[in-house]
């Protein structure tokens, strides 16, 4: 027989973008170590009070591999456990075994939408978009991010530098000639200056990040940077 | 959501790379610097010799002290680069980080940082203003020998004026604070040159930075620490 328990979860609600949030209390039960964040949601949206509305939250495969997913767990974006996605976090790993607070990913750069839903989406694609084409895409994948935007989150400056840096690692080999290069590698750097804040090296981006991206990646940024400007003098 | 500002035009990269030079010569003047302080334990005529030589480098070809100016200039150059772009890149990281809406707080990460290392590293700005105060009153102390931060001061007389100060045990108990400052800030500068520099794409060079910042950094700040409390303990005086 599965040993369960009661989970009291301090959730953060919020109606609509415009909203003024909240903490809300709620105690879910038949809780077992190994429920994820992401069933431990589901759980609790089962167990709502007549009348509450869901608590609506960013949802994927469920597998670690898609970046929809994402809250922050007792302050950390994803959660305690390192490099793991939030539906890849267990409640055995909760610092605190009865009470948990949940709240969105939080960065200026994300807006919440409602609850725990947050608009990651628009602010890491303009990023993408500008390394034009597909290339942008192609690069995130050879890095192997799942463009989470949990490195953001985790950043007290709100730097996407590991994101933009991982994106400028993969990216040289697949541009067709130097000029091309140059052209998009700026307009990346350009766009994330934009958007996101500097890098101060904290690495808790490293710590949160589920492809395990090195601190290697975020010098790319200043590499690229320094090439791009010894070329156009 | 963007957060570029007025001075949008300076790129961010630019700005790190400028805290990177101005940083990297500080780092290198805190070495430099500690290695003539520590000819205090050569006794007051060797110190007083050397305090000599910074004033007359360049001597008969250029007037006294115009070296001494040159280094000087850099210096307060360095400085002044360093405060402006570490004050418009702490604008961006604040508005960038995170204000969720309805006046709550971040939470804290729970269970997480509390390595000395670790909060060392987040503490930039502070540990860079201590330095920033300590200078000022450094310069005033010894240097311009001006009140309040100097009691009795005896132009050219370095190794005197040095040692009374540090007889002031508030005095050497500054020092000791700024040395803990420099510590965590040149540990963690050097990793951040590295960073901003493109250096630290390589896993080595990135790895042997984070140890030579620490080495300065500890060595720098142990080196003229001994002095303030060789000075208390008067194996100096
Ligand atoms: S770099 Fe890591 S943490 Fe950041 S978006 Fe990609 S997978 Fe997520
Ligand atoms: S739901 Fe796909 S990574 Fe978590």
């Amino acid at each position: 027989m599965k040993i369960t328990r009661t989970v009291s979860v301090e959730v953060w609600r919020q109606t609509d973008a415009e909203a003024h949030g909240r903490f809300v209390t709620y105690d879910v039960q038949g809780v077992s170590p190994e429920t994820t964040v992401l069933e431990l949601l589901d759980l609790l949206n089962e167990q709502l009070p007549d009348g509450d509305s869901p608590v609506t939250f960013d949802d994927g495969c469920r597998e670690g591999s898609c970046g929809k997913c994402g809250v922050t767990v007792d302050g950390v974006p994803h959660g305690p456990e390192y490099n793991r996605a939030s539906c890849q976090q267990h409640v055995r790993a909760f610092r605190d075994g009865d009470r948990v607070r949940l709240e969105p990913l939080r960065a200026s750069a994300f807006p919440v939408l409602s609850d725990l839903t947050v608009d990651k989406k628009k602010a890491l694609r303009t990023v993408v978009k500008a390394s034009r084409g597909p290339a942008g895409l192609k690069a995130l994948t050879n890095a192997g991010c799942i463009s989470c935007g949990a490195c953001v989150a985790a950043c007290p400056n709100g730097s996407a530098q590991l994101f933009v840096g991982s994106l400028l690692t993969e990216l040289p080999p697949l541009m067709k000639d130097d000029d091309e290069r140059r052209d998009r590698t700026a307009q990346v750097i350009e766009t994330a200056d934009e958007t996101f804040g500097p890098c101060s090296t904290y690495g808790d981006c490293t710590e949160v990040c589920p492809a395990g991206l090195p601190l290697e990646n975020l010098s790319a940024v200043a590499r690229e940077h320094l090439r791009n400007q010894r070329q156009t003098k | 959501m963007t957060i570029s500002d007025s001075a949008g035009a300076l790129k961010t990269a630019d700005l790190k790379l400028a805290m990177a030079a101005s940083g990297t010569v500080f780092s290198a003047f805190t070495v430099a610097h500690m290695a003539g302080n520590l000819q205090v334990y050569l006794g007051r005529d060797r110190f007083d010799g050397y305090a000599r030589f910074l004033r007359t480098m360049g001597v008969p070809v250029l007037p006294e002290s115009t070296v001494l100016w040159v280094f000087r200039s850099g210096l307060l150059a360095c400085a002044v680069t360093h405060v402006s772009c570490a004050s418009l890149l702490t604008v961006r990281a604040w508005r960038a980080g995170d204000r969720p809406a309805g006046g709550v707080r971040r939470s804290r990460p729970r269970g997480r940082r509390r390595r000395v290392w670790e909060i060392a590293k987040r503490s930039m700005r502070s540990t860079g203003v201590v330095l920033g105060l300590f200078t000022a009153h450094h310069i005033a102390d010894l240097t311009l020998g001006v009140r309040p931060a100097a009691t009795e001061h005896a132009k050219g007389a370095a190794y005197d004026n040095l040692v009374r100060s540090l007889q002031r045990p508030q005095v050497a108990g500054l020092y000791l604070a700024a040395m803990l400052a420099l510590a965590a800030h040149t540990s963690q500068g050097i990793v951040q040159v590295g960073n901003d520099t493109g250096l630290s794409g390589d896993r080595r060079v990135r790895e042997a930075l984070s140890i030579a910042g620490r080495v300065i950094g500890t060595g720098v700040a142990l080196g003229n620490a001994s002095i303030p409390l060789a000075v208390q303990t008067r194996l100096v005086r």
